[in-house]
């Protein structure tokens, strides 16, 4: 894994006597998809507000590409993209006004630059209109222009998909797949959308009560499990723990951790042995599946 | 730094707000000139000279009362001294619509001037804390202090828009419809009657009147940003401009007043002479001034350099 771009060292945060982040350390790669999730309260948006220097930090360091988001504010910030919650722009204006106004807070972005993210998020038509006539998805996608107008090597998003329809949800993140990859932008995001996440993202962190209780990559198949229907089914029972499989039954059906490659082998010696087979699946824990595991069952979201 | 005074100053004048606070000027200035034209009594040589020996034989008569106060004396021998200045001189009285009158009526109005000011003063920081767009403008590459900083010079810009605005006005208006002045003003120092020079003293009110606008500003800026509520920052800094002197006579009985800037920010006193709770130096005004002024902007950055933002 090449060296990561924002780091989180011990990160504490405490409010009149409550702790609301509680000794956070977390890494974040380049064009990796990080997603952030936990229950409402559980800490992810003044994670985000600490990153981001919304918030000072009462202990730990955050340094992006590097710079310390404490000490060196500006360098720090100038390479983050962020969305914050929902997207608040200034309803008074157009939406090119509003990014009008944000570009002249970078250094170098030219109208050729707007212009270009405009079309990118799709807002090209509308863009002249005042923002107060905008739907919540296009306040959405304005949102998400005004994060990548200075080509940020980290993008922060606060529950991104928020107002966005199905076709919107889609094309957003094969957008930000597609920055990560072509790019190398890192990229945040926060959701309750267990799903969403699962979809989105390369790796999760988990967030509970201020604590970071897990991180992992999504879908990694070092655990595949098989799903297997066959009869008779004391005999199959015999052959799988005579050969030291790891397995469980379940209403008749054998759940087994089993690696793909070895899936032909074992068809081979079980109609060696005169064993039917009805069906043969893989079981993809889904996200969902495994917070329920990593929270010891509780609330996720 | 100019890029974000440029965004400040985009952002004001998107908001309807701030235009209906430019309308409400214009509309007092044009009114007040039409009103003024409307109602113009046509003056005549004959008419003043008939009027000033009026006031003459009024004064002798009033000088036969007996028991005649000290005050009311000096009063109608100085009317009377005037009076005939003017018919020696052939020194007609200035009279309102004039230009010149019209001017004089621009630089009185400086107070309606502060008035419109601390309205955008107190919501500039308060209403992006409000809007929720406090939080976007805050995640750039640009330090807190800056931002600050270009909000109170815009506001102070806007401001002495709104003077340049009624000074220009004033004058081109007086002079479309009333001309330039015949009259003159008249004063008497050290019991001597002597011209007064009235462009010097409009300009002087003005200049005076800084201090009022400066310190309300200010304070509405300090305000609206501690509070980040455009409503109590309105609120409260238009209490204080209007009840300023009443706050004063309140707090005289129980503290010592002259060092609160409001027993000072009205410098005019020091034009006229007629001063508030006692006589001090324009120098003692402008120190108490100074350090108050140093305390809102402290106050002002200090917490918003320091605060973490929610909203």
């Amino acid at each position: 894994m090449s060296k990561p771009i924002v780091e989180l060292k011990n990160v504490t945060k405490i409010i009149k006597g409550k702790t609301l982040i509680d000794n956070l350390s977390l890494e974040l790669f380049p064009g990796q998809i990080t997603g952030f999730l936990g229950p409402n309260g559980a800490g992810k948006t003044t994670t985000v507000r600490l990153m981001t220097g919304l918030m000072r930090l009462t202990s730990g360091t955050i340094t992006i590409e590097g710079a310390s988001i404490a000490d060196d504010y500006e360098k720090a910030i100038s390479n983050v993209g962020v969305i914050v919650e929902n997207p608040e722009m200034y309803k008074y204006m157009s939406g090119y006004k509003n990014l009008i106004h944000f570009s002249r807070m970078h250094k170098d972005v030219s109208k050729e630059r707007i212009d270009e993210v405009v079309k990118q998020v799709g807002l090209t038509k509308r863009i002249n209109e005042k923002v107060s006539t905008y739907s919540l998805g296009m306040r959405q996608r304005l949102g998400l222009a005004q994060a990548l107008l200075h080509d940020p090597k980290f993008l922060i998003l606060d529950e991104p998909t928020n107002g966005l329809d199905p076709a919107g949800i889609r094309e957003f993140r094969t957008y930000l797949r597609k920055i990560a990859v072509e790019n190398n932008v890192s990229i945040f995001v926060s959701s309750h959308l267990l799903s969403e996440i699962e979809l989105m993202c390369d790796r999760v962190a988990v967030i509970q009560n201020g604590k970071l209780i897990d991180e992992r990559m999504i879908q990694s198949d070092e655990k595949a499990r098989m799903k297997l229907k066959a009869e008779p089914f004391e005999l199959v029972e015999n052959y799988l723990s005579s050969n030291d499989y790891v397995f469980t039954t379940q209403e008749g059906v054998f759940l087994l951790e089993l690696k793909e490659d070895k899936v032909p082998d074992l068809i081979n010696e079980l109609v060696a042995q005169q064993v039917q087979i009805f069906a043969v699946s893989a079981v993809h824990e889904t996200l969902e599946e495994q917070f329920l595991q990593m929270t010891g069952g509780g609330q996720i979201v | 730094m100019f890029n974000l005074i440029q965004n400040e100053w985009m952002k004001l004048w998107h908001k309807k707000g701030t235009w209906a606070i430019l309308v409400i000027l214009l509309l007092v200035i044009i009114g007040v000139g039409v009103l003024d034209k409307v109602f113009m009594e046509e003056v005549n040589d004959s008419d003043w000279k008939q009027e000033q020996q009026a006031m003459i034989t009024d004064a002798n008569t009033q000088l036969q009362t007996p028991d005649l106060d000290e005050w009311s004396i000096q009063m109608y021998e100085e009317q009377k001294e005037m009076a005939q200045y003017r018919l020696d001189n052939n020194a007609a009285p200035q009279v309102n619509q004039s230009m010149e009158g019209n001017m004089a009526f621009g630089a009185s109005i400086m107070v309606l001037i502060t008035l419109l000011t601390v309205i955008p003063g107190a919501s500039i920081v308060s209403q992006e804390f409000t809007d929720g767009t406090i939080k976007m403008l805050l995640t750039r590459p640009v330090s807190r202090f800056k931002v600050l900083t270009s909000k109170l010079i815009t506001i102070f810009l806007f401001g002495f828009t709104l003077i340049l605005v009624t000074i220009v006005l004033t004058t081109v208006i007086g002079f479309i419809l009333f001309g330039t002045a015949t009259g003159v003003d008249l004063t008497i120092v050290d019991g001597v009657v002597q011209q007064t020079n009235t462009m010097k003293d409009i300009f002087l009110t003005y200049v005076y009147s800084l201090g009022d606008f400066t310190m309300s500003i200010l304070f509405a800026f300090f305000i609206g940003t501690v509070f980040s509520s455009p409503s109590i920052a309105i609120a409260l800094s238009m209490l204080f401009l209007m009840m300023g002197p009443m706050i004063i006579m309140l707090l005289k009985k129980y503290i010592p007043v002259e060092y609160i800037w409001l027993t000072h920010s009205d410098l005019t006193q020091h034009l006229r002479k007629e001063f508030f709770i006692e006589e001090t130096t324009l120098f003692m005004s402008l120190a108490v001034l100074g350090v108050y002024a140093i305390i809102f902007i402290a106050l002002s950055f200090m917490t918003f350099i320091k605060r973490d933002v929610k909203a």
